[in-house]
């Protein structure tokens, strides 16, 4: 039995003669922690940071890097004698910017200096801004001084689709809308426009077998006549109405082209038997010396108010159908 | 009417009498081609020459044949070919042994009526001597100088296919011919009457109608139709219109016409005009006359330029639309 305890006697001896070793161990060791050492302070003041907006960034977007100097006191104890542009892998730099502030802190001022780089990504994987290297000076103790950013790393990543893309979809489609839909309000007002200005004119302007009507009046007088100029005249004044009326180059044509022009209008052939006899007189008096008799004239005047009259009378439509009754009106 | 144009009036009805039946007597062997029968008669009888152009088998021999049986000339008809020489067609000296001395033997071309076949088959001496003949009227073998037969009219005609080792007309030769004309096809019933007409065992044979006396009269009537100030105002407008386009707003033919009509354009529109009078059995000319007429005398006269000849237009086209735009008197 005795010997059976033997063992856990000096297992338990054993931890009695080491417990005063790590309870001192352990002593020590929180003391030192509450009470730090009294290490000697920093000989400058200045400081420098580098922090990246994100870790991660897509291949198609900037990736701005901010450094910043601060450091408490007259904003003049330090001068910057160089600050050299950040080492990179796999980034590029597409812009820059400085800044400059001051802030109020409790133990006086706090001078900041900010210098922010855009950088792109050159390809996809691991990116580096290894360093930026700042060199000052301090007025103080005229001591110069290099410091330095720690290496960040950053992710590149696929690209994302560009947001600004699906904007042009969607102002292209807006345009396509909207440009038809402007011409289409553009083209009725225009066109209501014209139609009150038609309206007007119409108002406005005499029909053209009036104008015809008093022209033939007031030029040939059959009670004061010049046969030598008055049957040319009444060829002239009936070839410009037929131009007029019919759309047709009744100046340039003979009388034969001009009848046969005729007859492809809807005109009714005594109509055009009537204006054949009227032109092809009075060629004969223009061309052979003939002088025509006043009966004749007052005949050919009377055809051609009758004509006139009879257009006047008849709506657009029906002076250019087939209509014999208006052809017997003018015989 | 004026007493004197009365009188030229009832005197060119008189004449142009014959008019009807000389048509008739050539339709009887020429079935259709009017147009180039009419046009052949207006070169008779106003004394000038015709160029004509269309493919073969028109019947541009047997219209001038007929033409010269039906008013009892004499005439000739030369194929031009490449190896014809001057003498082949005007004539030349032969030395005759019996004598001892050269004599002269005449060419085809005394004649009435030439129908020069392929005019353009022959090089440049041989068209020169031809042309000349046409406008001298007369022409020189060796010391002695003859004139030419009257009437005598020159009908040269052209292929428009074929062109190649041809050798095409100077422009200041072409503006010899009073008439070009152009020969189209017959239309299909025209076409039925010739292929009828052909089947015989003989062509009909046309009665004479008039004779050599009858045309020189006849031409004498034709130069005494009237034409009105107008009428040759209106001439000159269509001629200076080839000429200076933008004159009478054809700003567009600017471009397109590298000259323009010869004085000899109004000199033979104003004559043809007065013919086609003439065949109308009327005595005096007006815009119908000169309408009808203008194309056959100013188609080969107007020159177009290359970038006109780019857009295939044609002189044709040109005088076309001068001839449309000209107001009428």
């Amino acid at each position: 039995m005795n010997q059976a305890k033997a063992p856990k006697i000096r297992k338990i001896n054993k931890k009695i003669r080491v417990f005063p070793v790590t309870l001192t161990l352990f002593i020590l060791s929180s003391s030192f922690s509450i009470f730090p050492l009294d290490l000697p302070e920093p000989q400058s003041s200045i400081n420098i940071s580098g922090i990246v907006d994100q870790t991660k960034i897509p291949l198609n977007r900037i990736l701005t890097l901010k450094v910043t100097l601060s450091w408490i006191g007259d904003p003049g104890i330090f001068t910057i004698l160089n600050f050299n542009d950040p080492v990179l892998t796999n980034l590029e730099i597409t812009g820059t910017s400085t800044s400059s502030r001051t802030e109020a802190v409790d133990q006086g001022i706090r001078v900041i200096r900010e210098y922010e780089y855009l950088l792109k990504p050159e390809g996809l994987g691991m990116a580096y801004i290894e360093s930026v290297s700042v060199k000052v000076h301090n007025n103080r103790d005229e001591t110069d001084e290099i410091l330095q950013t720690r290496r960040i790393p950053v992710e590149v990543v696929e690209p994302v689709p560009e947001k600004e893309k699906k904007g042009n979809w969607i102002l292209l489609f807006i345009i396509l809308i909207l440009t038809p839909a402007s011409a289409i309000i553009i083209l009725i007002y225009l066109r209501q426009k014209k139609n009150q200005q038609m309206s007007l004119s119409q108002e406005i302007q005499e029909p053209t077998e009036i104008h015809y009507l008093n022209e033939l009046r007031n030029t040939c007088d059959p009670d004061n006549l010049d046969l030598q100029k008055d049957f040319p005249t009444l060829s002239q004044l009936l070839r410009r109405f037929l131009t007029e009326k019919f759309k047709i180059r009744a100046m340039e044509a003979t009388t034969n082209e001009l009848v046969a022009e005729l007859r492809s209008t809807e005109m009714h052939e005594n109509q055009i038997q009537s204006i054949n006899e009227i032109l092809s007189r009075t060629d004969e008096i223009k061309f052979s010396g003939t002088k025509g008799n006043r009966e004749e004239f007052i005949r050919f005047y009377t055809l051609i108010e009758g004509m006139l009259e009879t257009f006047l009378r008849k709506p657009e439509k029906k002076t250019q159908q087939s209509d014999k009754n208006q052809g017997e009106e003018i015989q | 009417m004026n007493k004197d144009i009365q009188a030229i009036n009832t005197m060119i009805q008189q004449e142009s009498a014959f008019v009807e039946k000389l048509l008739s007597e050539i339709g009887k062997v020429i079935i259709g081609q009017k147009y180039m029968v009419e046009r052949l008669l207006i070169a008779l009888f106003s004394n000038g020459h015709a160029l004509l152009e269309g493919v073969p088998g028109l019947a541009k021999t047997l219209a001038v044949r007929t033409l010269s049986a039906a008013i009892q000339t004499r005439f000739q008809r030369i194929q031009f070919t490449p190896d014809l020489l001057p003498a082949d067609l005007i004539g030349t000296l032969v030395y005759d042994q019996k004598s001892g001395e050269f004599r002269t033997k005449k060419g085809p071309i005394f004649s009435n009526l030439i129908l020069a076949d392929e005019i353009n088959r022959s090089p440049a001496k041989v068209q020169s001597a031809l042309l000349e003949a046409m406008m001298e009227r007369q022409v020189t073998i060796g010391e002695n100088t003859f004139p030419m037969d009257d009437p005598f009219l020159i009908l040269a005609t052209q292929n428009p296919i074929e062109q190649e080792g041809t050798y095409p007309l100077p422009e200041a030769q072409v503006d010899r011919f009073m008439l070009k004309l152009v020969i189209g096809y017959p239309n299909k019933e025209e076409e039925l009457k010739i292929m009828r007409l052909n089947a015989g065992e003989k062509l009909p044979q046309p009665d004479p109608v008039i004779t050599p006396e009858d045309i020189k009269r006849a031409r004498l009537a034709v130069s005494q139709v009237y034409i009105d100030e107008k009428i040759e105002r209106y001439i000159i407008d269509i001629v200076f219109a080839t000429r200076n386009p933008s004159e009478y707003k054809l700003e567009d033919l600017n471009e397109l016409i590298a000259y323009g009509a010869s004085p000899r354009a109004s000199i033979y529109l104003s004559q043809a005009s007065k013919a086609h009078a003439f065949l109308r059995g009327r005595g005096y000319v007006t815009p119908e006359d000169v309408r009808a007429i203008g194309l056959d005398v100013l188609r080969h006269r107007v020159i177009v330029t290359y970038e006109a000849e780019a857009e295939e237009t044609t002189a044709e086209d040109v005088v076309r639309k001068v001839l449309n735009h000209i107001e009428v008197p």
